[in-house]
């Protein structure tokens, strides 16, 4: 997957109306709550097949910081 | 004296046998002298609880209740086995922390099935007098504070219990006269490696705020188990229909 389409397509799960930038902090999107956590999590399980928890996102604040705990080698660019 | 939760002469099915509160019951009714015949998917499982338990009085059956079709027979072969049945514990389930948005219905079916279906066949299927004791019989259904009250992402697992809750009340109206009592317990978070998974699942602000809700602190399955000895015992014999809080106070306030 590229930077661009899945920056576009967690902009779609997460229903955020402004575009998103691997620099965008989570804690700044206007409807993120802790369900917010939940739906990112099915997000990349059904997108990249992997399994993240909870726990791992108490240590992220943005979209890079994502990209990274989903492994960079899933990424083209 | 004769012990008032005492449970000889009585044999008991529980489902979900091998998870946290399945277990605790199937030892606390076996103290009680039960017979228990315990079901659960994973004979491993089965088999190291058959060993804590005296193997007289215990029958391990492997098998996936949500194989509907197939219910009869086991309920067939066990009474076949170990004599017609005087008690149910439907303590097998799941859970899924998903926020609506995510809760297709696959999902809830799939948690309704176990949660919800596989238990009340199985109490159909005994109260059919080839199977039950007809002097008298105890289904308890092990529910949630959340068969009752909502839990964010929980929208799969509310639905699931809340129809356990229901579900128990019209049974114990229609099998009243055949003495036949029906009663839900419902837990809030208990010890045991479904929470561990639910802690695992969830943000850390949720986890302290489910903790912060227990007054009595997080209870043990035992407290569950205990509480089903009770509605399973004759003690309880004016007892049908509830649903027997066990909770620490969770719902209190």
């Amino acid at each position: 997957m590229t930077n661009s389409e899945f920056l576009v397509k967690l902009q779609d799960e997460l229903e955020e109306e402004n575009t998103l930038t691997l620099d965008t902090k989570f804690k700044e999107l206007e409807g993120y709550d802790s369900m917010s956590i939940l739906s990112i999590i099915v997000f990349i399980d059904e997108n990249f097949n992997k399994k993240l928890n909870t726990q791992q996102f108490k240590d992220i604040s943005t979209i890079q910081e994502l990209k990274e705990l989903i492994g960079l080698d899933n990424f083209e660019d | 004296m004769s012990n008032p939760f005492s449970l000889e002469n009585k044999t008991i099915i529980i489902t979900g046998a091998t998870g946290g509160i399945g277990k605790s019951c199937a030892n606390e009714c076996a103290k009680m002298g039960a017979k228990v015949i315990l079901i659960g998917r994973n004979i491993q499982k089965l088999q190291e609880i058959e060993k804590e338990i005296n193997s007289e009085k215990c029958l391990i059956f492997p098998f996936d209740i949500t194989n509907f079709d197939e219910l009869e027979n086991v309920v067939q072969e066990v009474v076949g086995r170990f004599g017609k049945i005087s008690g149910f514990i439907h303590a097998a389930g799941k859970e899924v922390v998903l926020p609506i948005k995510n809760t297709k219905t696959p999902i809830i079916e799939d948690l309704l099935k176990l949660n919800t279906l596989a238990g009340f066949e199985i109490a159909r299927l005994l109260t059919l007098k080839k199977f039950r004791d007809e002097k008298m019989c105890s289904f308890v259904f092990i529910s949630s504070v959340m068969g009752s009250l909502g839990e964010p992402g929980h929208l799969a697992y509310c639905i699931s219990k809340g129809a356990v809750n229901t579900g128990v009340k019209a049974m114990a109206l229609e099998l009243a006269k055949s003495n036949i009592r029906v009663n839900s317990v419902s837990p809030a978070i208990i010890q045991t490696e479904m929470s561990e998974n639910l802690f695992q699942n969830i943000p850390e602000e949720s986890k302290i705020e489910i903790l912060k809700r227990h007054p009595l602190g997080i209870g043990n399955p035992e407290d569950v188990a205990l509480a089903c000895v009770y509605l399973l015992s004759d003690t309880s014999k004016y007892i049908t229909g509830i649903d027997l809080i066990v909770d620490g106070g969770y719902s209190a306030l």
